[in-house]
């Protein structure tokens, strides 16, 4: 394994009564492409939000490159969040701005770029995802699939050593989805991103990814590099990534009975 | 590019006219026109009796004519008469012997001061008191009055 | 059962008290980024635009009806005492110290603050706040401080214009209409209406209502449930407690500038 560049330890997190961390340990190596899986609310956006810094983790610890996210300044955790993208599951481009000024806006928070300069980073960037034509439109007038793509190039436009991608590939016509899949591909590998990956689509997730760690309960099932993890995994395992409804996890809701449900009393 | 200009247009008319109604109520629609008109002002002071419902802003006339505004209405302990304090338009300069006196505006309506001037040479000035007074006419003590003449007669 | 009234009482309140000191951060969050609106004045001026002139025709419309039928009804009770002399008086000091500021506050809330809220609750539900908190960037200093800035420069300004409106609507009618003698009515106005009293009073009331409406609009976006029907919920509560916070802060904001007990 290469270096790591987020560790997680030990973390715990709590929502009300609801335990939906305890006790997790995690390495993403640098570089490569991460993929965080498991079933539906088992906390995988919520484990991007405590790598983001955007919640405190009750106990243990989160660092990514090298620096403890618990007790940071907000100036410190804003210079941390200058290195890091993320492509949130429904774009969240800003809805009165058109496309070039979404891809423009950290740009210009940022830096006092001259505007020439800034034309040229946010089309640069519209080009990487193919969308330099749609620069003067409005995100109202965009499709699911190039709302996700302008947002992409918004989360890359400074260049971040980090990408996070929260469901990148829900709700996508298969084309779209192949484009996704290989801009995810081509950035982290052309760029050297650093990228986590969070989705509950085996397929297109393992295509790309080169760690795999899964998440359920609250705990880390597996992790470590994608054949390996494959190759050892347990029978809930290995229901969950070939999608089967044979195994132990049952397709029923724990019930009573269904006699006692449906009046089937034997009759005597 | 055009509509940012629109925008800003817009939001300039707006707060010209904000501040187009502030200038228009201050000069059309309250005092403060007149007090620019006739800034200086001189403060007279008058005992009375009595000042029945006479309240601060009061106004002070003289034949009818405004000419001033009551600024403080209180007891003054010493001479255990009330003291009103009035401030005059430096335009009417008022006799030594002028009279005030307390009206009602008629049947039921508020209480101001009218001044009638006397016939001597010296003016009031700045501070000066009003020593001919008439207090304000309290309807109980008139009833009171007049029930007393028709019990004795 | 008792004891579960006294359950849900405390619930209720504790409930409060911790919205309120959330509230509280949150407004002092907004002013600490004040320095933005300095610095960046284009983003106060699009916030002008979108509470201040798109709620100019609302704020003028009212205040010419609300004129109109101050001086109708006030000249039929006036001229019972043969006082309708003193009807210039009446619009003024009524448009003044009371209307123009509580009505300027309740529909700028209904068109402003609803607009607010739902602006800044759907800016949560789609995650484009989280996304600008992602990007390094301060929302609330980069988007809701302007509007706020905006909202309270807004509401005092309407309130004006309001007053203006609501007189000379006033005016038209009854000299125009009632034929109330056009000197007395202006003349008896400007001898009783006082600059420093009654015009500053009743601004000082709409810059406090400003503040009052603006924070509940603003916070209540800020702190909805980020769903669609949280956000819907949230425009209805920004728009109740500001018409209930405004009529209490009214009569506090009354009883102590108008009444000499």
């Amino acid at each position: 394994m290469t270096q790591a560049y987020i560790e997680i330890k030990d973390l715990t997190f709590a929502r009300g009564q609801r335990q939906i961390f305890d006790g997790i340990n995690l390495e993403i190596p640098q570089g490569a492409i991460t993929a965080v899986m498991g079933p539906s609310g088992c906390g995988k956006t919520t484990l991007l939000r405590h790598i983001g810094g955007q919640l405190q983790a009750d106990s243990g610890s989160v660092s990514v490159a090298g620096v403890q996210m618990n007790g940071l300044s907000r100036s410190e955790l804003f210079a941390l969040r200058k290195q890091m993208g993320m492509l949130f599951q429904s774009g969240a481009l800003l809805t009165d701005l058109n496309v070039f000024e979404n891809v423009a806006f950290p740009v210009r928070e940022h830096y006092q770029f001259d505007e020439s300069m800034v034309r040229d980073i946010v089309l640069m960037k519209l080009e990487i995802v193919g969308l330099r034509g749609a620069a003067q439109l409005m995100p109202s007038e965009l499709s699911g699939g190039m709302a996700r793509r302008v947002a992409l190039a918004r989360a890359i436009v400074l260049d971040p050593a980090l990408m996070m991608y929260d469901e990148p590939f829900t709700g996508l016509d298969p084309i779209t989805l192949g484009n996704i899949v290989t801009l995810i591909r081509s950035l982290s590998k052309s760029l050297g991103i650093t990228s986590i990956l969070v989705s509950h689509d085996i397929n297109e997730s393992l295509s790309i990814a080169d760690y795999l760690c899964v998440l359920a309960e609250g705990k880390v099932v597996a992790q470590g590099p994608v054949e390996v993890v494959k190759a050892t995994a347990s029978p809930w395992l290995k229901q969950f990534l070939t999608g089967s409804t044979e195994g132990p996890v049952d397709f029923h809701y724990p019930a009573t009975s269904r006699a006692n449900d449906f009046h089937l009393e034997a009759k005597s | 590019m055009r509509q940012t200009k629109n925008l800003e247009l817009m939001v300039g008319v707006f707060v010209f006219l904000g501040l187009a109604s502030l200038v228009l109520l201050a000069f059309n629609i309250s005092n403060l026109g007149n007090s620019f008109s006739s800034p200086s002002v001189y403060s007279v002071k008058a005992h009375f009796d009595n000042v029945g419902g006479l309240r601060t802003r009061a106004k002070v006339t003289m034949s009818g004519v405004n000419v001033g505004r009551v600024v403080s209405v209180a007891y003054d302990q010493k001479i255990s008469r009330a003291l009103v304090t009035m401030e005059i338009q430096s335009d009417y300069p008022l006799t030594t012997d002028t009279q005030a006196s307390i009206y009602t505006a008629g049947l039921l309506g508020e209480q101001y001061i009218s001044l009638e001037p006397g016939a001597e040479d010296e003016v009031l000035r700045d501070g000066d008191s009003i020593y001919l007074s008439q207090s304000a006419l309290v309807l109980e003590e008139i009833v009171g009055k007049v029930l007393v003449n028709l019990t004795t007669k | 059962m008792m004891r579960n009234l006294f359950e849900r009482t405390g619930e209720k309140t504790l409930g409060f008290l911790q919205r309120l000191g959330r509230a509280s951060i949150f407004l002092f969050h907004v002013l600490k980024g004040f320095p933005i609106v300095l610095t960046r004045p284009k983003l106060l001026l699009d916030s002008l635009y979108s509470v201040g002139v798109l709620s100019l025709l609302i704020i003028v419309f009212s205040a010419l009806f609300v004129g109109m039928v101050i001086s109708l009804l006030g000249y039929v009770t006036l001229v019972d005492f043969g006082a309708e002399q003193s009807l210039g008086v009446l619009v003024a000091l009524s448009i003044l110290r009371e209307l123009a500021p509580v009505l300027t506050a309740l529909l700028y809330s209904g068109r402003a603050g609803s607009a607010l809220t739902a602006e800044i609750g759907l800016m949560k539900a789609t995650e484009q706040l989280a996304s600008i908190e992602m990007m390094a960037i301060d929302p609330i200093r980069r988007v809701i401080t302007p509007r706020f800035v905006a909202g309270i420069i807004a509401v005092p300004l309407l309130t004006l214009m309001f007053m203006v409106v609501g007189i000379y609507s006033g005016y038209l009618i009854g000299h125009g209409w009632l034929g109330v003698d056009e000197g007395s009515f202006w003349a008896q106005m400007q001898s009783k209406v006082q600059w420093n009293y009654d015009i500053l009073n009743g601004l000082l009331k709409g810059f406090i209502f400003g503040i009052a409406v603006n924070w509940i609009a603003l916070f209540e976006g800020y702190d909805a449930v980020p769903t669609s029907e949280g956000v819907a919920r949230a425009t209805t509560r920004s728009v109740v407690y500001s018409a209930l916070i405004v009529l209490a802060l009214d009569f506090i904001l009354t009883s102590i500038m108008f009444v000499e007990v």
